[in-house]
């Protein structure tokens, strides 16, 4: 049984990986768990930023 | 000929074209060293050992015909295996790619050609470059030469150019860098490695692992080298759209060792501030010693430093899935677990995500930019630890205790988001004899002042000159080996 994580429940993970095509046991999904955790408890950390105005750095210093 | 092999990427240039040593001497130094040290330290994945000495042969006749000859004539470099290479394997440091050979060099590699350089062979790396130890499963771990009985990483991704460097197995390498990997094994191993900014070498050829963070640099023993071969990398290439059309400042000349009046800011907080002790004291007597040479120096902060990490992630998790896709549904178990799993974490970052991390990137990218407004460079660690043992998980820095691999990217990662140049540069040693590295950041396409400030850093002290014991005649290559 995976652990529930704040925001992510087992049966989320196991969805988001179909839908992305890739079917994954609930062994696989629970080795990931932890690293997948901490990695988008750091990604959700950059909700504090003031981004309102921003744009997405994705056209790239183009000199 | 142990002398050629620590001769620097200048000096054989230099010693070539006066015709005081050929070219073939040069290159069969370099092999036989490889030959002697390379079964303990794993630098290589492929040497190309024939190809390297015909190329040596063509250099010393045209050394011999008073043809007019490039700045790297006669040079032997070698190359991550991330860069196409005409005819021989790119294997990326994989079981996948074991076999894939290009049909045409990657830009940068054809430029280092034309400017003399000749090829010994690629590099070991972590696997497809996705990771700062320097890991790899398939090829073995490549071993830092400053510890010849312990078997420590040399830092990665491109830990193989980090190792041939340090050890004399070659004068220069190419790197790659998307959140530190030719700065991280260029302090760990000693050396001096810069990532240059975005933009200003071309990626076309090599392997990615993040498109917006990858970025392309040279790894030698000094910034004057670093500098010649910069200089015979950069520019505009039509085949990499996201190269700068600014010219190339010829870096070498700019390398007065003068630095009167050079504004330094020393990144105190997030940075120095949670480094282990021992680096935060020899990157403050670093500061001191610019100092002494007439730099201005005053403290400097980014607030946004701890939001880096984050911002990272989201951009090469979804970027580096992107790219791996298809073979992490086909073969999956051809990987090596921790690159597996660190590609199946990123099928759980949403296209939001993925936004907000880029849109955070602006945000760090005009703070860096501010603040270099007010200094010419900026000071900081390279790294908060220095080499640890194969297989290490966790170390302890002061008190906090911090995985391995989050705790090497902490301080390098950054100037990826931001894309400014970075150059790391030894700054002295742990009492175990472990190497520390310093960063030299400064603003966009200014690689010149970076180089600048390194190179005069470089004049006054010798830490880049030492060399490590792994092949020195009083150090056995027996040792255990920890992982």
């Amino acid at each position: 049984m995976l652990a529930r994580m704040a925001g992510l429940t087992p049966g989320l993970m196991q969805r988001m990986a179909a839908l992305a095509g890739y079917d994954w046991t609930e062994e696989e999904l629970l080795a990931l768990a932890p690293l997948v955790e901490r990695s988008l408890a750091l990604v959700n950390k950059l909700q504090s930023l003031p981004l309102r105005n921003v744009e997405p750095c994705i056209l790239f210093r183009m000199a | 000929m142990d002398d050629l092999v620590w001769k620097s990427l200048a000096d054989l240039a230099r010693l070539i074209a006066s015709k005081q040593v050929s070219p073939v001497e040069v290159v069969t130094a370099h092999l036989e060293r490889i030959d002697a040290l390379d079964g303990k330290l794993r630098a290589f994945i492929t040497v190309t050992r024939d190809r390297a000495l015909e190329a040596a042969r063509a250099a010393e006749a045209r050394v011999l015909s008073g043809e007019p000859l490039p700045p790297l004539h006669g040079v032997p470099i070698a190359l991550k295996d991330l860069y196409d290479t005409k005819d021989v394997p790119t294997t990326a440091g994989s079981k996948i790619l074991a076999r894939a050979v290009a049909a045409e060099d990657a830009t940068v590699v054809a430029r280092l050609r034309a400017g003399g350089g000749i090829i010994l062979g690629k590099l070991n790396m972590h696997e497809f470059a996705y990771g700062p130890e320097g890991l790899n499963a398939h090829y073995g771990t490549a071993w830092n030469p400053w510890d010849a009985r312990s078997h420590r990483i040399a830092g990665g991704s491109s830990s193989g150019s980090g190792v041939a460097v340090a050890a004399g197995l070659c004068a220069g390498a190419l790197g790659s860098d998307t959140g530190g990997s030719i700065r991280i094994p260029a302090s760990l191993c000693g050396v001096t490695g810069i990532k240059p900014t975005y933009g200003r070498v071309s990626r076309a050829g090599v392997l990615p692992l993040a498109w917006s963070l990858d970025h392309v640099g040279p790894m030698a023993r000094s910034a004057v080298d670093c500098a010649l071969m910069l200089a015979s990398m950069a520019g505009h290439d039509r085949k990499d759209p996201t190269t700068s059309t600014l010219p190339v400042p010829d870096y070498a000349a700019g390398l007065s060792g003068d630095i009167k009046g050079v504004r330094v800011g020393v990144l105190r907080p997030f940075f120095l501030e949670t480094a282990g002790l021992v680096l935060r004291q020899a990157v403050e007597q670093a500061v001191r010693e610019l100092a002494t040479l007439g730099a201005l120096v005053d403290e400097a902060s980014l607030s946004y430093a701890e939001h880096g990490a984050g911002a990272s992630y989201a951009v090469v998790a979804s970027e580096a899935l992107a790219y791996h896709e298809a073979w992490l549904k086909q073969r999956p178990g051809d990987y090596q677990a921790d690159v597996r799993d660190r590609l199946k974490a990123g099928a759980f970052v949403s296209g939001a995500q993925y936004l907000r991390g880029q849109r955070a990137r602006q945000l760090i990218r005009d703070e860096v930019d501010r603040t270099l407004e007010r200094f010419d460079v900026l000071i900081a660690p390279t790294t908060p630890i220095v080499a640890t043992v194969v297989g290490q998980a966790e170390v302890t820095i002061e008190h906090e205790n911090i995985d391995v691999r989050s705790a090497l990217t902490r301080f390098t990662r950054h100037f990826n988001l931001s894309g400014h140049p970075a150059c790391s540069i030894p700054c002295g040693f742990t009492t175990a004899g472990l190497p520390i590295g310093m960063q030299v950041v400064g603003r966009a396409f200014d690689e010149a002042t970076v180089l600048r400030v390194a190179d005069a850093y470089q004049r006054a002290t010798d830490w880049h000159t030492r060399r490590p014991p792994v092949g020195a005649p009083s150090a056995p290559l027996e040792a255990t080996s920890a992982g």
